[in-house]
């Protein structure tokens, strides 16, 4: 999957990234403007990346249940949290609604993504399944309502059914996880450039648009 | 990607999740170093 212009040999970045992470989804923003501010060609492939693998897929209350049982952080506090994170989202341009958030396990999400991946179509699917959580307060843990974002995006629904059924992309989720702790990554999201350089969380637009010529630049003097 | 080769850090601190937390890491002895040379402190 390629994005930006065509002007030189594409940088590929891989992005280790957890559907249920707020950050990821800022992240992921703040990267797509910087990427467009960058005079050349992007290519990028997501990784999974289990926050919470612990988590069950029905998870019976609210994000700020979960937070403040788990981890025991106080309500207010996970309320002052959640309204700060909401409002750099919207800085953004995404619209979360924690109220609405069904917090789940992410494991058949990011099988998913390797389906999608499969079939040339992950970023569409990670858009959707971000948006999903944060934005439209849809369950993304169980087969049914991910079969159906899938087929929002034009994947096939029954094909989707079938392999989330079978674990069929569960192996390459278990991959991307390994690769991550290989690399030491233990926050996300997390941006490995050219298989070289890693940036981590959440940056700025410039931030990512200066490492990218950064990159570019050392790629330029190599060849 | 097949394996995991050391890594060069690029860029500045930024908000990370681990687990159910997610938070600005504490800067490192480099990046507060590299911040210092931007700066012109140093």
């Amino acid at each position: 999957m390629v994005v930006g212009p065509c002007v030189s040999e594409p940088i590929k970045v891989d992005i280790w990234s957890d559907v249920q992470c707020p950050w990821c989804y800022i992240g992921k923003r703040k990267f797509e403007a910087g990427v467009a501010e960058f005079d050349g060609e992007v290519v990028v492939e997501y990784h999974s990346f289990e926050l919470s693998p612990d988590t069950p897929v029905d998870y019976d209350g609210t994000p700020v249940d979960y937070l403040s049982q788990r981890k025991g952080i106080p309500v207010d506090q996970v309320h002052t949290m959640l309204e700060r994170v909401t409002g750099i989202a919207a800085d953004v341009g995404l619209d979360y609604h924690f109220d609405d958030v069904h917090q789940t396990n992410t494991i058949k999400a990011h099988e998913l993504l390797h389906y999608a991946k499969s079939k040339g179509r992950q970023l569409d699917m990670k858009e959707r399944l971000l948006k999903a959580y944060f934005v439209d307060g849809i369950h993304v843990g169980r087969i049914p309502e991910l079969a159906d974002l899938a087929e929002e995006i034009g994947l096939d629904r029954a094909e989707v059914v079938s392999v989330l059924e079978a674990n069929t992309f569960l192996a390459d989720v278990k991959a991307d996880v390994a690769l991550g702790a290989q690399y030491g990554i233990q926050g996300v999201p997390f941006f490995v450039i050219d298989g070289k350089y890693g940036v981590s969380g959440a940056q700025d637009a410039a931030a990512f648009t200066n490492v990218l010529e950064q990159v570019q630049s050392e790629k330029a003097e190599v060849r | 990607m097949d394996a995991a080769s050391p890594l060069m850090m690029l860029g500045g601190n930024a908000v990370v999740c681990e687990g159910d937390a997610c938070l600005v890491p504490e800067p490192t002895e480099i990046a507060i170093v590299n911040e210092l040379l931007d700066s012109g402190t140093i």
